[in-house]
């Protein structure tokens, strides 16, 4: 196997807040390949944003971030001051939003956005705007010039996530962190920007870390998931392993309402309760409260990942996995 | 479960196009005849600006209906004043998306769900305690939370209290508007199942607006596809998943299927302005659906499809 992309060991981002603070990333591991598709699947306060802004360096001020291994490409990526890591986020690492008019500068037409990254990567004097009418059309959209002179919030959502994918595919970066990128759209348009996607990975040499609540989407989307429960990841592997054997029971929970929904279910299964409290988190396994084979030892002491390295899960159920 | 509860016939509601005045109108909800029966769940399916959460808003009088009827109880809602719908609002209940926002914040718990019962005057006011205890179980909750705040409950919690307080009146309708899409994955199954158990136990219709079309087959007995203001199919649910007539449910389908391909088609036009609204997308448009938008035609008992070609498109 080559250089991954991006490794990272023992991601942990803590926010400090009026009466304390609150770890919500704790102790995270990824790697992610070139060519890669990685799900990071989780609920909201899962810590799956944050873990994407924690390796973009996106975090507000009240954030603080610590990383036992964080490297791009080989190089460390915690030596880096912000000018230095200003040079290769928007250049080799890239980011798409769950809103994407937000993610443009209301004041700025189309042409502009794409000027800027297209001059980002190819240099100042390059001819960009052939460049943005082929990445346009690249991601279908049928007259560009056209779409190159409306402002920001002219644009639907879905065309506006077009746009942001074009961007993407102009830009060439190496890694690309994309936050729900589908989640607002429609049924139809969702299906047509998960379609970029999948022409984004095979053009580009890139790794994509994919976050997502939807175990659907990243089933049909992603090479490898990463399932995260309150700040934790709870099982990592190959998607087809997990999907046909998932060891950690919040995942079989998520998978089996996923797929009870798509049959024709008499009834489905629920995972009882509801997510932990982070100001207050119960002893030992942090899914035990809520899991329907929670033995003593897991309320004793949390358990560590086990299992191959391919598919590891951090349950006492998949020890000897 | 054949008998009409509900009727609405040739409903539009139209909204002015540019801020208030006498300019250009657009119609959100465009001419719908459509029957709720009694003790059904029935599915409205769209997407975002497809006029379906306008629909739910106009059955219930929260928006005034531009032309059309709706028929309940030998009344036609969309004429009456609000003195004279009073009486009717108690039999018409609604469980909104968000579930923190549909909440005074400063009153607790049980005077969310003593209010209704107070309003409509149920019960004598020493029972009310009770009955506010009763509607908690009712959804799955410990009288301990009547003296909570909403900002104290989970999105979860908060939905199952909505669900109760919608339930207190004994409505005959209730209206769920995207009811479970902000809730947490894990926690979605939990209220699909509860209002699935409510809706057994008490009888009440239900008409569940939603977007998620797997969320649609698990509840509904019936399902509305509506396509930028018009009802474009109804019919049996299952019926809908496995023989769709019109090309907008076949797309919409086409969605649910495993395979994402990097060649899919990419582009999406704007809705016809005239004629049949789906004319500009689909891939059998004829001459006819530029200038004729088409009825809703029988195609099976209970099964009915608004598209002049459906009779010569192969299904399936």
């Amino acid at each position: 196997m080559s250089a991954p992309i991006l490794e990272i060991r023992d991601l942990r981002t803590r926010f400090d807040l009026h009466g304390g603070s609150l770890e919500v990333v704790r102790g995270v591991d990824l790697e992610i390949q070139p060519g890669e598709m990685l799900g990071l699947i989780g609920e909201s306060g899962s810590g799956k944003t944050i873990t994407g802004l924690s390796i973009l360096r996106l975090l507000p001020g009240n954030a603080r971030m610590s990383a036992a291994t964080l490297r791009y490409k080989g190089s460390d990526l915690r030596s880096l001051d912000d000018r230095q890591f200003q040079a290769l986020r928007g250049r080799s690492l890239a980011m798409i939003f769950q809103n994407p008019v937000g993610a443009f500068n209301p004041a700025k037409r189309v042409d502009w956005h794409l000027r800027e990254v297209i001059r980002r990567r190819q240099g100042a004097q390059a001819d960009w705007a052939p460049a943005a009418e082929t990445a346009l059309e690249a991601v279908g959209i049928p007259r560009p010039e056209r779409v190159l002179r409306l402002y920001p919030h002219q644009l639907s959502g879905g065309m506006a996530q077009r746009i942001l994918i074009a961007m993407v595919l102009a830009l060439e970066p190496d890694l690309v962190i994309a936050d729900e990128p589908t989640t607002n759209l429609d049924n139809i348009v969702e299906r047509q920007i998960l379609g970029l996607f999948r022409r984004l990975q095979s053009r580009l040499q890139a790794g994509f870390l994919f976050i997502t609540h939807d175990m659907t989407v990243a089933a049909t989307l992603c090479d490898r998931i990463a399932v995260m429960y309150a700040g934790e990841i709870v099982e990592v592997g190959p998607t087809r392993d997990v999907f046909a054997a998932p060891r950690h029971p919040y995942t079989q929970g998520l998978i089996a309402t996923a797929t009870a929904l798509k049959g024709r279910a008499k009834r489905l299964q629920e995972i009882a309760g509801e997510l932990p409290n982070l100001a207050a988190l119960p002893p030992g396994c942090l899914f035990s409260p809520r899991c329907a084979h929670a033995m003593e030892r897991c309320r004793a002491a949390a358990p560590p990942m086990f299992g191959a390295a391919a598919h590891r899960t951090r349950c006492y159920l998949a020890e000897g996995a | 479960m054949s008998e009409s509860l509900l009727r609405l016939e040739h409903l539009s509601v139209s909204f002015a196009a540019h801020g208030a005045g006498d300019g250009p109108h657009f119609r959100a909800v465009d001419d719908v005849t459509l029957d709720i029966r009694a003790g059904e769940v029935l599915g409205i399916v769209g997407e975002s600006g497809s006029g379906k959460t306008t629909l739910a808003k106009a059955l219930l009088r929260l928006y005034r209906p531009s032309e059309g009827q709706i028929l309940f109880r030998g009344a036609d809602l969309a004429r009456l004043g609000e003195r004279q719908l009073r009486p009717y609002r108690r039999q018409l209940q609604m469980v909104f998306q968000d579930p923190l926002s549909s909440f005074n914040p400063r009153q607790t718990v049980a005077d969310s769900l003593a209010m209704p019962l107070r309003l409509h005057d149920v019960c004598p006011r020493a029972e009310i305690p009770a009955a506010v205890d009763a509607a908690l179980t009712r959804v799955g909750l410990s009288p301990n939370f009547r003296d909570r705040f909403p900002h104290e409950l989970s999105g979860g919690q908060l939905q199952r209290v909505a669900i109760g307080r919608a339930l207190t009146l004994s409505p005959s309708l209730l209206v769920a508007d995207e009811a479970v899409s902000k809730l947490d994955v894990s926690v979605r199954a939990q209220i699909l199942n509860l209002l699935r158990d409510v809706q057994e136990a008490s009888g009440v219709a239900i008409l569940f607006i939603t977007h998620d079309l797997h969320v649609a087959r698990y509840l509904c007995h019936r399902i509305g596809v509506m396509y930028f203001g018009k009802l474009v199919e109804l019919g049996p649910t299952e019926e809908i998943f496995t023989a769709p007539r019109h090309p907008y449910t076949k797309a919409l389908l086409g969605t649910l299927d495993e395979e994402i391909s990097e060649d899919a088609e990419v582009t999406a036009a704007p809705p016809a302005a005239t004629g049949c609204r789906y004319a500009t997308r689909c891939p059998h448009a004829a001459e006819i659906c530029a200038t004729e938008h088409p009825p809703l035609d029988r195609v099976a008992d209970g099964h009915a499809v608004a598209c002049h070609r459906w009779r010569e498109i192969r299904h399936g």
